[in-house]
């Protein structure tokens, strides 16, 4: 929008009083000017004229320093918000390079596909459209067969992703014996994507990779490019598993931006009850739409994009019945290549208006300037709510985002603490490349690889100390492969390991999802029988089970039977006036207890656990009001998984006394508030840790126990919702201190009487009616008082 | 990452089995590990399992020569079948050309310097991890077809292996089955894993032409099948491809293979089976219309491969003769060949004798609108074919050959 549209805008908008009771805060973003710094003296003249007819006479200086730190030789990562010319970063110092040397080559990964193409569009552009000697070729699943071999033996800069990489190059690295020999430079761009169990799998494909590049004597330099994140170097290292420096100033300029966190409003203050987060995000967006302002809005899960998507253009229709002016699209993982590449097109070319996304489209993908976004619920995770709120404007000129919060505590405690949100990025991305599941299947597509030298390990782990390190990858991958010996699918002879199964392992291995097996989602309408979408297997047991409602494209479908075994649903199209929602139930067993750490009187305990969820019933929730109109059955077999957790436990010193505990065992009334207690504490730390571990509070399992059976005394457990684990508990020990000090300070500013979504909720009135909720709330208040003293000389 | 990496294996491993047995109850699933071998024929006798290894081999490798660390190798004579020359252009003039190769063979070739060539290896789907362990190579040798085959022991020989197979194959013409797809490729990703040098041989692949003239007729074009339908050989002893990789796993782990042998003529089975099924497309393609009547090829096929080469008479005949038949696609491919000549009139007949289908309605579309400039009757044959388009792209097509009509009869 121009200027002064958007300030007239966003004037009324702030000024209105159906709105401004709810804005809690309005943070002013200023316009920032650039940093800038000449053009590199030794670039050469082709590419200085390239930039000349863009435009360009000059770099910010990221860019600058980014070019000299790769042209000196060394590994970086630099942070690049969005619209900070981060392309050049990387595309500069490359191209530069690949015109010195003609054999050359380089790889640049994105995390999707349609990056990629986005990728390679712009880089035609540097490379001046084919004038110089240096061909990009874009290598993934779409590629037909033609170009494929093109691409290995003339690609200088091939485009592709770690999926690709994954199950495709490398397995076929024979065929790339030009490409390998020649690799100089890695490029791995939106790097913060590669986080949890997406990238632990990574890290390992990059081991992978480095091993096949030395089996061809070279050794490829890697440039990373990352969104705002609190730890940008110390991922890149993880990633790698060598030291990458990282460049975190940026100079590139800003247009002035308005950030707007906005509370629905509290129906019920005692209760702790807000409007709906959904509607009130409709609301909002439709307000924007209406006043032709282009707008995006974010919703947490498939399932909220799909439900807001549908009121956005219902609340639309009835005004708009004859002309269709306003098109506003859901955008979501699950939907078929075609229909997003469709979408996309749409947004850029301007005949759709509004998207309803999950966080697909926070990525890079170009989909042209939005004015407004509208953020439904806090996403996870700060670097997630930049690239979100940097969809809007990102040509420059004034943009509005608005933070939508949610009841969960969560929300409430950002939006009570800006000054948190707009400081220092303090959140961490983690990953654990030493997640057991996940390094043996590297090890075998490894094997596969290249076979392994007695003594060889796929990598070292870069926190340990060079020879520290060496030793200990060794010793495991040599543990790895005499696993995989006992089972028969390698072959130890000669001094080395040979792969010796039939198989074509990374076939099989999804870098995606801890598990590789997906449940294909099969309309049958009609008799009919076309597949609309895919779900992993853990998820499908929760979310369309027989009888769920299941929504794509705004169409509601029911669940006719989910076949487990034949990894299958089918679903027909039905109209109904309700979701579903499944209860799941948890148990947890301990398998081991790795370490412990005792601080004053309380404990925690780090292991692996052995979670089994099991869906038993499900609720019908009716559309709009979410009130609850019915239950159902549910006969899945349960899912297990085995995992890490941090294991606090409360029995003793201050923070057992808080809890009334004793060893003997307390009586009825009692012991119903102490697992109310237990539970409401183990809700607001689960529902806090995100603040400080760039995880979805979905990645984070939790339970309570009152007499652990394990440990005999009340124990609550945080997990890590991905076998084998990514970090996240290991991470959680060391800000444990943080967290407790959020929990407690979001209780104690909670207005509720005794419990309510947005602190330790409300569970416990369920269970006993007994319970008095101001009773419980004034415990766990205690109890973090205790545990907050306990840990107050750790992290 | 905390915790003893090998204790935590060993309980993913229980689960992991726990859940291959829960599975195992309810749909049956291709186990990734090798299965043990069936045994047929003599077993081994037990306690002597691996010492015979070391003791100048298995009992399959009797009449076999060792050739080198863990290579060995053995000659078979056959009969011969195969002419003094051979015309490669048939075989080359379709099919997938191998990445970066030349047009490739000109004029005929001997036979004499022709190497008939198949692997047996640890898996179909190629990739840096699969190995070949058997190669049978082929050759006419003093009035006799002589097969030499070459056996992999285990793993650590395999640069040995190779080696020899491309010093039997260098300069020659290699003749394979489906080689381009599969065996060449595998055995260059052989050579770069070796730190050796990739051959550069001309080569025949049969399949492609094997294909056209013999797919449509029996239903399939493996080389087991029109051995079997073609040239009436039928195996004694004979094990199923997806079998082998286990078969020689198997070997390597326990010391001895009851099937080995098996497999070792399967493997010579294939060359000789390939060169006397190159002698007998080299017959057709020499005299094709002595086929002119018969039902035991695809005329067609055969018409549309005369056709590549130039051989027009010899093609239009087969095509007519198939036509005359009702075979719809020999039309079809007339009739186009007709429309780049110019000659309509003969186009017009052929039209005239398809039998009704989509295929021909599409046809017959094209010709009314750009021939007999009746765009009624067009629209009418492409709304017919729309109306049952079989894939999407197809319907994208006939919906803008459609709306192109309806524009050119003011419809719109």
């Amino acid at each position: 929008m121009t200027q002064t549209s958007a300030t007239d805008f966003i004037e009324a908008f702030l000024s209105d009083p159906e709105i401004a009771p709810c804005v809690a805060h309005v943070e002013r973003l200023p316009a920032r000017d650039a940093e800038w710094a000449a053009l590199p003296t030794d670039l050469d003249a082709r590419l200085r004229e390239g930039l000349a007819s863009r435009g360009i006479g000059r770099l910010y200086s990221h860019q600058a320093a980014s070019y000299s730190m790769v042209r000196r030789g060394e590994d970086l990562v630099v942070v690049t918000p969005t619209a900070s010319g981060k392309t050049l970063c990387y595309n500069l110092p490359v191209v530069q390079s690949l015109l010195e040397e003609p054999s050359a080559r380089a790889l640049y990964l994105f995390p999707t596909k349609a990056l990629s193409q986005d990728q390679q569009a712009e880089l035609k552009e540097v490379a001046l459209g084919g004038a110089l000697p240096v061909r990009v070729y874009t290598y993934d699943g779409d590629t037909p067969d033609s170009l494929r071999v093109a691409a290995r033996d003339t690609g200088r800069i091939v485009i592709s992703n770690p999926d690709m990489l994954h199950s495709g190059v490398l397995p076929n690295h024979a065929k790339w014996i030009n490409f390998f020999s020649n690799l100089r430079f890695v490029v791995v761009d939106e790097m913060h994507a590669y986080r949890g169990i997406f990238g632990s799998h990574v890290a390992n494909v990059l081991r992978r990779l480095l091993r096949v590049a030395a089996f061809y004597g070279s050794r490829p330099r890697f440039i990373f490019c990352s969104a705002t994140i609190g730890n940008p170097g110390e991922l890149a290292t993880a990633l790698l598993g060598r030291l990458v420096s990282a460049i975190t100033e940026n100079g590139a300029p800003r247009g002035e931006r308005l950030v707007v966190f906005y509370n629905p409003p509290l129906l019920d203050p005692v209760q702790g009850i807000r409007k709906s987060t959904a509607t009130e995000s409709e609301k909002l967006a439709v307000r924007m739409l209406r006043a032709g302002i282009k707008t995006i809005l974010f919703a947490r899960s498939r399932l909220r994009v799909e439900l807001i998507a549908s009121y956005i253009v219902e609340a639309l229709a009835n005004r708009y019945t004859d002309n269709g002016r306003i098109k506003v699209s859901p955008y979501r993982g699950g939907l078929l290549p075609s229909e997003r590449r469709a979408i996309e097109r749409g947004l850029r070319d301007g005949s759709i208006q509004g998207v309803v996304s999950t966080n697909s489209l926070e990525l890079g993908i170009d989909i042209g300037g939005l004015d407004a976004a509208v953020i439904a619920g806090f996403p996870g995770s700060f670097a997630s709510f930049w690239q979100q709120s940097g969809r809007a404007g990102r040509r420059g000129g004034l943009s509005l985002a608005v933070l939508v919060a949610s009841s969960a505590p969560l929300d409430q405690y950002i939006i009570a603490h800006p000054e948190y949100f707009f400081g220092r990025p303090s959140e961490k991305a983690r990953i654990d490349p030493d997640n057991p599941y996940v390094f043996m299947d590297h090890m075998k597509c490894a094997a596969f690889e290249l076979p392994f030298r007695e003594g060889e390990a796929l990598a070292a782990s870069a926190s340990l100390a060079a020879g520290e390190a060496e030793g200990k990858a060794a010793s495991e991958s040599a543990e790895a492969l005499g696993f995989l010996e006992e089972e028969g699918i390698v072959r130890r002879t000669g001094g080395r390991w040979y792969w010796s199964a039939a198989g074509y392992p990374s076939e099989k291995i999804s870098l995606r999802s801890a598990t590789a097996d997906n449940v294909v989602i099969v309309d049958t309408t009609g008799g009919g029988s076309r597949v609309i979408g895919e779900m992993d297997r853990p998820s499908a047991k929760e979310l369309i089970f027989d009888n769920a409602v299941y929504i794509h494209m705004g169409r509601q479908y029911i669940v006719l039977k989910l076949d487990i075994d034949n990894r299958s649903c089918h679903v027909v199209e039905k109209d109904l006036d309700y979701w579903t929602d499944a209860v799941v139930k948890t148990d947890i067993e301990v398998l081991t207890e790795d370490e412990r750490g005792i601080v004053e009187g309380t404990q925690f305990v780090l292991g692996d656990v052995l979670v089994r969820t099991q869906a038993e019933k499900f609720k019908k929730l009716r559309f709009h009001s979410h009130e609850n109109i019915g239950y159902g059955e549910i006969s899945l077999p349960p899912e297990e998984m085995q995992t890490r957790a941090i294991i606090l436990l409360l029995g003793s010193g201050s923070a057992g006394a808080s809890l009334g505990f004793d060893e003997a065992g307390g009586e009825g009334a009692d012991s119903a508030i102490r697992a109310a207690v237990l539970s409401g504490c183990g809700r607001l730390l689960h529902d806090l840790a995100p603040a400080f571990l760039m995880c979805d509070p979905r990645d984070l399992g939790r339970a309570e126990r009152v007499r652990d059976p394990h440990f005999g005394v009340p124990a609550i457990y945080l997990y890590d919702k991905y076998p084998g684990g990514t970090g996240l508990s290991e991470g959680l020990a060391k800000l444990l201190g943080k967290a407790v000090a959020a929990a407690r300070e979001r209780l104690a500013a909670c207005s509720c009487s005794g419990g309510c979504p947005s602190c330790i909720g409300v569970d416990f009135a369920d269970r006993a009616s007994m319970v008095d909720g101001s009773l419980v709330k004034e415990r766990v208040l205690a109890l973090f008082g205790a545990m907050e003293a306990a840990h107050g000389g750790r992290s | 990452m905390a915790g003893d990496l090998r204790k935590r294996l060993e309980r993913l491993r229980k689960l992991a089995r726990a859940e291959e047995d829960a599975r195992s109850l309810g749909l049956s699933r291709a186990s990734e590990l090798p299965e043990p071998v069936p045994l047929e024929g003599p077993a081994p006798a037990s306690g002597d399992r691996g010492l015979g290894r070391r003791e100048g081999g298995p009992e399959f490798l009797k009449g076999w020569d060792k050739l080198g660390d863990l290579v060995w190798s053995r000659s078979l004579r056959f009969k011969d079948y195969l002419g003094e020359e051979i015309d490669p252009l048939p075989f080359n003039a379709i099919g997938r050309r191998r990445p970066g190769q030349a047009s490739g063979l000109a004029g005929p070739v001997p036979t004499g310097r022709l190497r008939f060539f198949d692997l047996e290896t640890t898996g179909l789907s190629g990739g840096s991890g699969t190995v070949a362990f058997l190669a049978a190579i082929g050759s006419r040798e003093e009035g006799d077809f002589v097969v030499r085959q070459y056996f992999l022991e285990d793993y650590p020989g395999e640069a040995g292996f190779v080696r020899e197979l491309l010093s039997a194959l260098e300069g020659r013409t290699v003749v394979t089955y489906n080689g381009r797809s599969f065996d060449l490729p595998l055995l260059r990703t052989r050579c770069v894993m070796n730190g050796l040098i990739p051959p550069r041989a001309e080569d025949i692949d049969c399949l492609f032409a094997a294909r056209r003239l013999w797919k449509s007729v029996h239903g399939g074009a493996s080389l087991g099948l029109l051995e079997r339908e073609v040239l009436g050989i039928e195996r004694e002893e004979d094990v199923p491809g997806s079998m082998i990789p286990d078969i020689w796993f198997s070997y390597i782990k326990a010391g001895d293979s009851p099937l080995m042998d098996v497999v070792m003529s399967h493997n010579a089975d294939d060359v000789v089976a390939l060169a006397r099924l190159l002698a007998r497309a080299a017959l057709v393609f020499e005299a094709p219309l002595s086929w002119l009547a018969s039902a035991s090829l695809d005329r067609a096929g055969l018409g549309r491969t005369l056709l590549a080469l130039g051989r027009q008479e010899e093609a239009e005949e087969l095509l007519e003769a198939a036509l005359g038949d009702g075979h719809e696609g020999a039309g079809l491919v007339l009739s186009r060949h007709y429309r780049r000549r110019g000659r309509e009139a003969d186009r017009r007949r052929v039209l005239g004798m398809l039998p009704e289908s989509p295929r021909s309605w599409i046809e017959r579309s094209k010709f009314l609108e750009h021939v007999e400039r009746d765009n009624a009757s067009a629209l009418a044959l492409a709304e017919l074919a729309l109306a049952s388009a079989w894939t999407r792209r197809l319907e994208e097509a006939l919906r803008l050959r459609v709306e192109r009509l309806r524009r050119k009869l003011g419809m719109t």
